[in-house]
Formats: C-alpha cells, sequence, structure tokens
C-alpha cells in the first residue's frame, strides 16, 4: 500500500513538470482554430505549423545564428576559463574567483547600454563577435565555477610525477590534468552551450537581423501577422527539443555540473 | 604553481571579465546622474542626484523593488520546501529513477522564453486548455495572468514549476554525502521517521541548502525572461520587478538616466544578497 | 510584437553622434539619381510583399532607368534600424518606410525627415484623392513629411446570426452599442456581448475613437484633457463594456492584445468586437476562423458628438534628410503612392490610402462586399486623424491613458483615476521632447 502511494505520489509529480512540454508538442501539430477551441483534443494533426515556421518564417536562418553563437562562446569560455580554474583550485585565488563569480550577479540589464557603446565604438554592432563576447559573460563564470570545483576533486599525484618527469606545468596541465578532466570539461561545456542557447535579454538588445538568436527570433514570431499559437508552439517545440534531446543523453554530466560547488562531497 | 605562473593561468579570464564588467558598471553609474533621452539632437545632461530623487517618489519604482523582493522570497521559499520533498520521495532506488531525474532536469533546461509563451497559451483565460480542464471539473474559472490580483502568484508559481528540480537535485547530491551509519544508530535508538528527518537531515543538509537558497535568490531577483515575455509587467505594473521597470524605462521610454539609476539601486539590492553569501561562505564555507 | 518595438533606437544616436563628431557631415547632396540606384528601407509587412509580387521595381527602372534597391526588416527592428541608418553620418537610405502614429514625432524631432511640399502642391499626384485622416497624420506643424502607403480604421465587427436571433438592429450609436451587448451577453452560453482590447497601452488607439464620439481627444491645445468630463464618459463606456458584457472570467481583457481579443472572437465566444479594420484576414480564413460565414461589418458608431472614428495613416513613406538622391526619391514615392499603383496594390489586400482605390470596383475585389461598404461608409466620416496621443514618447503616453482603461474595467472609481492620469499626462508634457 505504502509503495503504491509512493509510485502514485512520484509519476503526478513527474506529470506536472512534463505536462507543459507534452502540451507544447501536441498544440504545434494542431491548427490554431482547434487549440484555441479549449479542447485537449479534437480536430486533425498536421505538419504544417513546422513548414509555417521553417519555410515562412525561415527559422533555419535563426538555428545557424544560434549555433554559432553558442559555439563559440563555449569554446572561448572554455579556453580561458579552463587554466583560471586550474589556477584558482591550485592555487587558491580567492579574489579572482570572487571577481569572476561576481559577473554571475550583475544584473544584465545594467550591461547592454554601455555594452552597445562600447561595440559601438569598435565597429561591432551587429556582428557575431559581439554577441559571442557577451554571451561569454554568461557561460565563462559558470565554466569556472564547474571546473575549480571539478580541479579541487582531482588528486595532484599525476601532475606531481609528470612534474617529476621533466614536464612543465603548462605541461603537465595540457598533457595529464585536462585528459583527466574530460567528463568536467564536458559537463561544464554543455551547460555553457545551454545558457547561450537559452539566453533572451542579451540578444534581445544586442543582436541585429542577421545575428538574431532562436529564442528572440521565436518572440518575434508573435504578432509577426497575429498569434498563431500552432506556429509559435512548433518554433517553440524547435528552440526547446535540441537542449531536451542533449539532456536525455548526458544527464548525470547535467546533474553533476549543476550541483557543484554547492556539496561539500 | 608559483605566483607567476598562476597569474598567467588565471589572467586572461580575469582580464575579459574585468573590461566586460567594470566599464559597463562605471558608465552606468555615471549615466544615473544623467538625464538623457537619446537623442541625437541632445547630448545628455548632468542633473545629479535627480534620478535618485525621482526615484524615491516614483510609486511605481517602490512598488517594484517591494515586488522583486516578494517575488523572490515567495517563490523560492516554496521551491526550498518543495525540492526538499520531491527529493526525499526520489531519494531511494525505484525502477525508473534515471528517467524521473532526466525529467525533472527539463523545466531547468528548457528555453525560458518557449516555456514561458507555451504557459502563457496555456494559462489563456479565456481559450485555454487550464481554464478548460478546471471548468470541466466544475471549478470556477481563473484570470491568472489578467488579474491584478492573480498575476503575481500566478508567475511564482511557474517559477517554481520551472526551479523546483534545482532544488531537488541539490538536495539529492547533498542527501547522498550523509552518512548511512548515523541513520542506522539512530532508528536502532528508537527515533522515527519524523525525528531522523528534523534532527539528521536537516542540520547536516542547512550548509548545501543555504547556499542553495542564495544562489537561486539572486537568480531570481534578476528574472526577466519569463516576466517580459509573458506580461511584460502588466496588468497596470502588477507584475513588474525591477529588471521589468529599468528595461522598460530605458528601452522602451527612452529615459537612460533614470533607468540606469533603477539598475544601480537593483544592482545594490543584489549585492546585499551577494555579502550575505560571502559571510556564510567564510562561516561555513559551503562555497568555495 | 509592438512591445518590444523600440529596441535600443535612441541609444544609437550618441554613440553615432561621437563617432560622427570625427568624420564630419557629409552633407552635400548629388541629385543623378537617374539611371542610378534608389535605397529604399522597409518593413516586412504586406505592402513590400505586394510591391515586389507585382514587379513594381522592375517596372519604375524600366520607365526611369533608376534601380530601386529595396532592404526590409522585420517590424520590431525597423525603428532601431531605421535609428542607425538615418543618424549614419554618410547614410546611403533614400526613402524610409515608417509609422507616422508611433514614431513620425520622433523622427521629424532628431531631424530625419524631410518635409514634401513638392508632393503634395503636384496637381498630377492629387493629395486630395488621400482620405483626410491619413493626411493629418503625416502632418506635423503643417508640413507633410510622408506619403500614406497603408491605412487603418476602427470598426465594428459583429456576429450576424446572434444578432438576427435576438432581432437587434446593427448598433448605430454607442448607446445603441452598449444596449447590444446587454441583450447578446450570453454568460451560460459562454459567449461574450462584446470584446475589445482591455490591456493597458495596448487598448488605447482602440479606445480613441470612443473618445473622439463623446467630443474627447487626449490632448487639447497642448494640454492633458483625459480628466475632462466627455474622456470619463468614455472611458467609463469602454471599462463597463468589457466588465459587465466582456469574457469571462472577470479581467479576462486585462491582457487582451488585439491577437488575444481576435483569438475569442474567431471561436465564436464574443458576438460584437471593435477593433482595427487591418486585422480582418484572420477573420476571413477558415484555417483559422470559425465564423467567416457568420461575419457582419459596420462603421464605428456613433457618439454624442457624432460618429469620429480615427482614420491614420499606419505606414508612409518618408524621404531621408541625409538622403544621397532626394529629388529622385520623391519622384520615386509620388510613382509608387499613385492612383494607378495604389489601385494595384490594394487588389493585393493592402488597405490603401486613396479614395479612388477605394470607390472603384477593382480596387476592391479582394475584400467582402460589406466590409467595403462599411470602410466607404467610414471613409464619408469626419474622422480622427490620430489614434493615440501625438507626442514624442508615445509609449510612455499610452501607458498613462491605459491605466484608466484598465481601471474602469475593473470598476474602480474612474473619475480618481482620471484625475490621476491626468495628473501624470501634464507631468510627461512639460518634459515630452524636451
Amino acid at each position: 500500500m505504502k509503495r503504491v502511494l509512493r509510485y502514485t505520489t512520484i509519476v503526478v509529480v513527474l506529470a506536472v513538470f512534463l505536462a507543459p512540454f507534452l502540451w507544447m508538442v501536441l498544440a504545434s501539430l494542431r491548427r490554431h482554430i482547434d487549440i484555441t477551441s479549449g479542447r485537449l483534443f479534437g480536430g486533425s494533426f498536421t505538419l504544417r505549423n513546422y513548414r509555417t515556421v521553417f519555410d515562412d518564417f525561415q527559422f533555419g536562418d535563426y538555428v545557424v545564428n544560434s549555433l554559432v553563437i553558442a559555439c563559440w562562446s563555449t569554446a572561448l569560455s572554455l579556453l580561458i576559463g579552463l587554466p583560471a580554474a586550474y589556477a584558482i583550485a591550485r592555487g587558491g585565488m580567492r579574489r579572482t574567483a570572487m571577481t569572476i563569480l561576481v559577473a554571475r550577479m550583475v544584473p544584465g540589464i545594467g550591461l547592454v547600454t554601455p555594452w552597445y557603446i562600447l561595440f559601438n565604438y569598435a565597429g561591432l554592432t551587429g556582428t557575431y563577435t559581439s554577441m559571442v563576447i557577451c554571451h561569454m559573460l554568461v557561460s565563462l563564470p559558470f565554466v569556472v565555477w564547474v571546473m575549480m570545483n571539478f580541479f579541487e576533486g582531482l588528486s595532484t599525484d599525476f601532475e606531481d610525477a609528470a612534474m617529476t618527469d621533466g614536464a612543465g606545468p603548462l605541461g603537465a596541465f595540457v598533457r595529464i590534468v585536462l585528459p583527466l578532466s574530460l567528463p568536467g570539461v564536458v559537463t561544464s561545456g554543455i551547460l555553457a552551450f545551454i545558457f547561450s542557447w537559452n539566453n533572451f535579454l542579451f540578444s534581445l538588445v544586442l543582436s541585429s537581423k542577421s545575428t538574431k538568436p532562436l529564442p528572440v527570433a521565436m518572440y518575434s514570431f508573435i504578432g509577426y501577422s497575429e498569434v498563431d499559437w500552432g506556429g509559435l508552439m512548433a518554433a517553440a517545440v524547435s528552440v526547446t527539443l535540441p537542449v531536451l534531446v542533449i539532456a536525455l543523453f548526458v544527464q548525470r554530466y547535467i546533474v553533476a555540473g549543476l550541483t557543484a560547488g554547492a556539496v561539500k562531497g | 604553481m608559483n605566483r607567476r605562473l598562476r597569474w598567467l593561468f588565471a589572467s586572461p579570464a580575469t582580464l575579459f571579465v574585468i573590461l566586460a564588467m567594470v566599464f559597463p558598471i562605471l558608465y552606468t553609474v555615471r549615466l544615473s546622474f544623467q538625464s538623457w533621452s537619446g537623442s541625437l539632437t541632445r547630448a545628455p545632461r548632468w542633473v545629479g542626484l535627480d534620478n535618485y530623487r525621482t526615484l524615491l517618489a516614483d510609486g511605481r519604482f517602490l512598488d517594484a523593488t517591494a515586488r522583486t523582493v516578494i517575488f523572490t522570497v515567495g517563490a523560492v521559499a516554496v521551491e526550498l520546501v518543495l525540492g526538499l520533498a520531491v527529493a526525499l520521495l526520489l531519494e531511494r532506488p525505484f525502477r525508473g529513477r534515471g528517467l524521473a531525474r532526466t525529467v525533472i532536469l527539463l523545466p531547468l533546461l528548457a528555453t525560458p522564453v518557449a516555456i514561458g509563451l507555451a504557459w502563457l497559451l496555456m494559462l489563456n483565460p479565456t481559450v485555454g486548455p487550464v481554464n478548460s480542464l478546471i471548468t470541466g471539473l466544475g471549478l470556477p474559472a481563473q484570470p491568472w495572468l489578467s488579474s491584478t490580483h492573480s498575476v503575481l502568484p500566478t508567475l511564482m508559481l511557474i517559477d517554481v514549476w520551472q526551479w523546483t528540480p534545482m532544488m531537488t537535485l541539490l538536495c539529492l547530491a547533498g542527501l547522498a554525502t550523509l552518512p548511512a551509519e548515523t541513520y542506522e544508530a539512530a532508528a536502532v535508538d528508537g527515533a522515527g521517521a519524523w525525528q531522523r528527518f528534523r534532527r539528521i537531515t536537516v542540520p547536516l543538509l542547512g550548509p548545501t541548502m543555504t547556499a542553495a537558497v542564495l544562489l537561486r535568490s539572486i537568480d531570481a531577483l534578476k528574472t526577466f525572461d519569463i516576466i517580459y515575455a509573458m506580461t511584460g509587467g502588466g496588468p497596470v505594473y502588477q507584475s513588474e520587478t525591477l529588471n521589468i521597470y529599468g528595461y522598460i524605462t530605458g528601452f522602451e521610454q527612452f529615459q537612460f538616466g533614470r533607468a540606469a539609476a533603477i539598475v544601480v539601486v537593483f544592482f545594490l539590492i543584489v549585492l546585499v544578497f551577494a555579502i550575505v553569501l560571502a559571510k556564510l561562505n567564510s562561516r561555513w564555507g559551503v562555497v568555495r | 510584437m509592438r512591445r518590444a518595438t523600440p529596441v535600443l533606437s535612441a541609444l544609437l544616436c550618441t554613440a553615432l553622434v561621437a563617432a560622427s563628431a570625427g568624420c564630419g557631415n557629409s552633407g552635400s547632396s548629388s541629385d543623378s539619381a537617374d539611371g542610378g540606384v534608389l535605397n529604399l528601407v522597409t518593413a516586412n509587412h504586406p505592402w513590400t510583399e505586394a510591391v515586389k509580387s507585382l514587379g513594381l521595381l522592375d517596372e519604375y527602372q524600366k520607365a526611369t532607368g533608376t534601380k530601386v534597391s529595396i532592404e526590409s526588416f522585420a517590424e520590431d527592428q525597423l525603428t532601431q534600424q531605421l535609428t542607425v541608418k538615418l543618424n549614419a553620418p554618410n547614410s546611403e537610405i533614400d526613402v524610409v518606410m515608417y509609422r507616422p502614429p508611433q514614431e513620425g514625432r520622433q523622427f521629424v524631432l532628431n531631424g530625419w525627415l524631410v518635409e514634401l511640399a513638392d508632393l503634395t502642391k503636384d496637381g498630377a499626384f492629387d493629395w486630395a484623392d488621400f482620405q483626410d485622416g491619413p493626411r493629418g497624420t503625416v502632418t506635423i506643424d503643417n508640413k507633410v513629411y510622408g506619403a500614406p502607403i497603408v491605412t487603418e480604421r476602427e470598426i465594428l465587427y459583429y456576429r450576424k446570426s446572434l444578432l438576427r436571433q435576438k432581432g437587434i438592429e446593427v448598433p448605430k450609436s454607442l448607446d445603441d452599442l452598449v444596449a447590444a451587448a446587454q441583450k447578446l451577453d450570453d454568460k451560460p452560453g459562454g459567449v461574450a456581448g462584446f470584446i475589445a482590447r482591455g490591456k493597458q497601452a495596448n487598448a488605447v488607439t482602440q479606445f480613441s475613437s470612443y473618445l473622439y464620439g463623446y467630443g474627447g481627444d487626449f490632448i487639447k491645445d497642448g494640454k492633458s484633457a483625459i480628466n475632462t468630463p466627455e474622456a470619463i464618459k468614455a472611458f467609463d463606456v469602454y471599462g463597463s463594456l468589457l466588465r459587465d458584457y466582456g469574457p469571462r472570467p472577470a479581467d479576462a481583457t486585462l491582457q487582451m492584445n488585439w491577437p488575444e481579443a481576435l483569438a475569442v472572437f474567431v471561436q465564436g465566444k464574443a458576438a460584437m468586437y471593435t477593433d482595427a479594420d487591418s486585422i480582418v484576414a484572420g477573420m476571413l480564413d477558415k484555417q483559422k476562423s470559425k465564423i467567416t460565414d457568420d461575419l457582419g461589418f459596420a462603421p464605428f458608431p456613433a457618439g454624442p458628438a457624432g460618429a469620429r472614428p480615427y482614420q491614420v495613416a499606419s505606414w508612409a513613406l518618408g524621404v531621408s534628410a541625409k538622403a544621397p538622391h532626394a529629388a529622385a526619391a520623391k519622384r520615386f514615392i509620388s510613382w509608387i503612392a499613385s492612383k494607378d499603383n495604389v489601385l494595384k496594390l490594394q487588389q493585393k489586400a493592402v488597405p490603401g490610402p486613396r479614395l479612388s482605390a477605394w470607390s472603384s470596383a477593382d480596387g476592391t475585389k479582394g475584400f467582402p462586399a460589406e466590409y467595403v461598404a462599411a470602410l466607404n461608409a467610414t471613409m464619408k466620416l469626419t474622422t480622427t486623424d490620430h489614434d493615440r496621443p501625438q507626442v514624442v514618447g508615445v509609449a510612455r503616453s499610452r501607458e498613462i491613458v491605459g491605466s484608466v482603461i484598465v481601471a474602469s474595467i475593473q470598476g474602480k472609481d474612474v473619475a480618481a483615476a482620471a484625475a490621476a492620469a491626468d495628473k501624470d499626462l501634464t507631468e510627461f508634457l512639460k518634459t515630452d521632447g524636451k
């Protein structure tokens, strides 16, 4: 009896978390007029909404924009974030750590205005470069945060051995530490990618027509002609799906990354 | 690692953060003492403390400040309780536990704007499915985001839906580190389930939970995507948080000086949370 | 997407001022575009689509030798893009498509548009053939800055069968409208008697025709007029229509812009609906609407001050103050907005600015006959040339006016709300555009 109760509760809880996604997918396959009828089912199923989104609204272009921005900002964040996290973990640089973490706390709304002006002086408005830079401010602190915890948990034996064998600290970092830390690098990379993919505020203000990423494109889908619920939900599914697929495959890594640092293990 | 090498490793990231943050913060502070509508024909004008004085007399600003705090405290408190409850539910192994963990990850990772718009349509008071469901059960239809009374609770509810999983994950990670022997010993001593929870779980999870609550609070204070996409601060400003008010004042009403002042005040509030975090950090060493 | 429209446009200015200070201003404009290239910036709008599909630009090139290069942006990005481009020290833009009611005053104040006096004086262009409202919309301080290309009026949409069942005549006056809404309201049946926008800032444009009908306006002689008895009456009527006969649950309309209101109406869940005539396409499409065969159209009902609905130029073409080919730009505008071309564009279902097109059988083929009749009847009225406060900071002014509409829908004290908003608007007007 107790077991039944527990399983029932689990199912109900999971259903609550899952329901909006199910409805989103369902709505994306129905006609506007059927969705707004208030009935959960009924009416015919159609793929028209996806055709609207990709053919008429050229969502493909925005997918490319999102990919370019997310990949570059993730790669660059890893490039400069990994050594920094390593230095913090091994050198106990508390103030540096705090500086980088404060970046997580500054309200984004206070950054966009000055950034715009800065980008203008640099002639970078409307370029991928400006988008990558502002997305890096989201992903870099995260990479540092996750990786400094990861490096701290890593035994120093291997590095010491490598250095005794005559490898310099840089060599030891690149050839020994990084390969050993691959799970952590994957975790922080995936999460940095997802956060960049999802970012809305920076993109809303700073992207131009040719660099507009998916969330902003999706938002402009409202009132493009009128709210087409089916099309809107097809757009929502297209934006969310890649992230959810990633979540399905690397669930374990993501959980490790999200909980890094909050639990002393 | 020696000192020089450490700096060499850390400097690119540190420099980047300083450049990308320090200039904007200084610029915003300066702008908060100016009046600027952004027009070509009129350069920014120095107005001293006028923007701040206006804000202090601006009911809409004071309401937004209070609302930001209410939203954050309310949502995070519920998330903490529910998150812990779900974690206890999922803690012991059962068939499909991996799948369950994946499912609770989804709200965390899904694009907030997409989620916001899906909820917006679902909660549409006249033609949305949630009200159809409710009236089908014989309950009265709700205005959800349309009423000045229910808009903030509704947004908090959606925040709870989205972020409770984060608390659950953190609790699960924390629970995994608790020593099984302590529980066994307590059970032998005749402590009931509730007592074990109160006397062992809660104190041992304390540091983890504190860190989680503070990090979550800082993010909750800054909630923008969902509110902007769903209500834009309405109806009649009743879901306007400081972040939204700052955005509207600047980018929709072209009062960049006043918007900068809002941002400065907002940043100070976030900073208070950050300082508390740092203090607890040095006491418990939860966040390294 | 009205909400996110003005993103950053203003910001750009200062950055560009700084940038242009070094470069100096390339003020001199050669004027030999014929045989050259004319640059046109437009919105992704049915008008632009129609121009392209009709091949009008090729036709123009054949006739004059001038190639017109077109660059179009999503509506919500156009303001931002225009701001960048019109501010740039060596702008190459000649002709811009803009929204006179929303951004006209801001553009003129910033010195981005030139007066089009030659055009309005040109007999062949026939300025008098344009509807009077839209002519007013593009006129600021007695100077014309744009040629209307797309126009909009408020009309009454209704469900024929429901009115017939209850034996109700199509409302001719606002009093009739209220009485009809009361009779048509069927709460148990889930059909509201009336629907309209209730969302604070968005409702203002559709509320405006009510305000004018009661003899009010937003601003009179440069002063706030939203606390006058006429205005209070209008706020009260509009609010109580939605409160008493609008869709359930209570307050459901407070977050309704036109897409939300339209969704309710096309589901058959409301009997009458006042909004812009430009949204008709969504009601006529069987894929999107359940009421295509039951749709009636009528001119906006008259108030005590007569039927004075807004009739505005929602889009117009203007010439950039920095246009490299200003004279050629004006020639192009006079051609694309000519009687012939407006007629052609209107056949592609773009509601045009010219009376001649609306009175011709060819120009109205794309629309239901009753809709055309309602529009033509509207054009004979003394329409109002604005649908929102005529100020520079339109967004803030709409918020202020909208606060009274919301208070009225909520059943709060309208007079008190109007007095408070009046104070805000007066305060706002002191600094607007200064």
